[in-house]
């Protein structure tokens, strides 16, 4: 009888238990901000990656205070170049820039133009520009859209193995040029290098 | 017994000291540093026991507020841990800059720094989150 009603209890304690859990191979939502239990992968630059170049590079460019010595404040800022330099051909780079564009318009140092260039963000706001410097006969009104600093860069790939183990390195190269002198104000670098092991044959 | 003891705690006093980081620094620092009291909660005792944490430093840069906080590895490994800065204004509401969790490495009794710069002008106050780092997921 005792044992009964211990295998009794001790299955209601696994059903409840169970019921409680999340069953096994079910998805589930995970913190996007924490990027320490992310998937790590050795074949593409993973969200945290683009999280930790991104905010390493918004700390040294603001940290170096190049922005508060522009010409005007606000400064116009734009997004230039930004070179792929890795395998994977569809990389956005936007997965970079985007982040530091918001950090700088929320600094209050620097607005970013979306419709300057032939590549503009906005050709709708582009072309509604355009019509109003027309119609108000102000042609040299697009020195006021002109950036005062420009942002270009390259993301370089490097891989390596040795035996089971393979590392893939990713080089983000970040200038801010001052497009009144032509000259680069601000330049940094970040390495993000991930490494894994792997048993199974055939890789 | 007793001897097989002795090489056991040689060979780990041996081992752990192999990677511990020396430094050689000037004597009389000359840097005028800016201290901020801190008030500080401990939950982890193990992660309290791991980093040792000193006296953080700020200064201004362009208006925006920034802020350094130095860390000591007391263990004879290398050690990880993450860490959140979440900024607020001088109303005390939370500026949310969709910031993330870091990672933060030092070597075998290794001292470094944290340094964050504030996101806007109204950054006033913040609250640094240390956690030790989860498991993470590899693929190939």
């Amino acid at each position: 009888m005792r044992n009964h009603l211990f295998l009794l209890a001790a299955a209601a304690a696994i059903a409840l238990i169970s019921g409680c859990g999340t069953p096994p191979g079910a998805a589930v939502y995970t913190n996007p901000t924490d990027s320490t239990t992310a998937v790590v992968s050795l074949n593409k630059i993973n969200m945290q990656d683009w999280d930790t170049a991104s905010h390493d590079m918004i700390k040294s460019l603001l940290s170096s205070d190049v922005l508060s010595k522009a010409p005007r404040s606000p400064a116009i800022f734009a997004v230039d170049r930004i070179v792929n330099k890795t395998t994977d051909a569809n990389l956005d780079t936007d997965m970079l820039t985007k982040n530091i564009r918001i950090a700088l318009n929320n600094s209050g140092k620097v607005q970013t133009t979306t419709t300057y260039g032939r590549n503009a963000e906005s050709t709708m706001a582009q072309d509604v520009q355009t019509k109003n410097d027309f119609l108000n006969n102000d042609s040299n009104h697009a020195g006021d859209y002109s950036p005062d600093f420009t942002l270009s860069g390259k993301i370089i790939e490097d891989s390596a193995r040795s035996g089971e183990t393979r590392q893939i390195t990713y080089v983000f190269q970040l200038s801010l040029t001052d497009t009144h002198t032509g000259l680069a104000v601000w330049e940094d670098q970040k390495t993000i290098q991930k490494t894994g092991t792997r048993s199974q044959v055939g890789w | 017994m007793q001897k097989s003891r002795l090489v056991l705690l040689a060979a780990v006093l041996v081992t752990g000291g192999c990677y511990s980081v020396n430094t050689v620094e000037n004597a009389d620092t000359t840097a005028q540093v800016r201290s901020v009291p801190d008030h500080r909660v401990t939950w982890d005792q193990t992660l309290a026991g791991k980093f040792q944490m000193g006296q953080i430093i700020e200064t201004e840069i362009g208006g925006l507020r920034k802020i350094q906080i130095p860390l000591t590895n007391n263990y004879a490994y290398h050690q990880e841990c993450v860490y959140l800065i979440v900024w607020s204004d001088q109303n005390g509401m939370l500026i949310d800059t969709g910031n993330s969790w870091h990672r933060f490495h030092l070597e075998a009794h290794e001292s470094g720094t944290i340094s964050e710069i504030a996101p806007t002008p109204n950054a006033h106050d913040f609250v640094i989150k240390f956690q030790e780092p989860k498991f993470h997921q590899g693929i190939f």
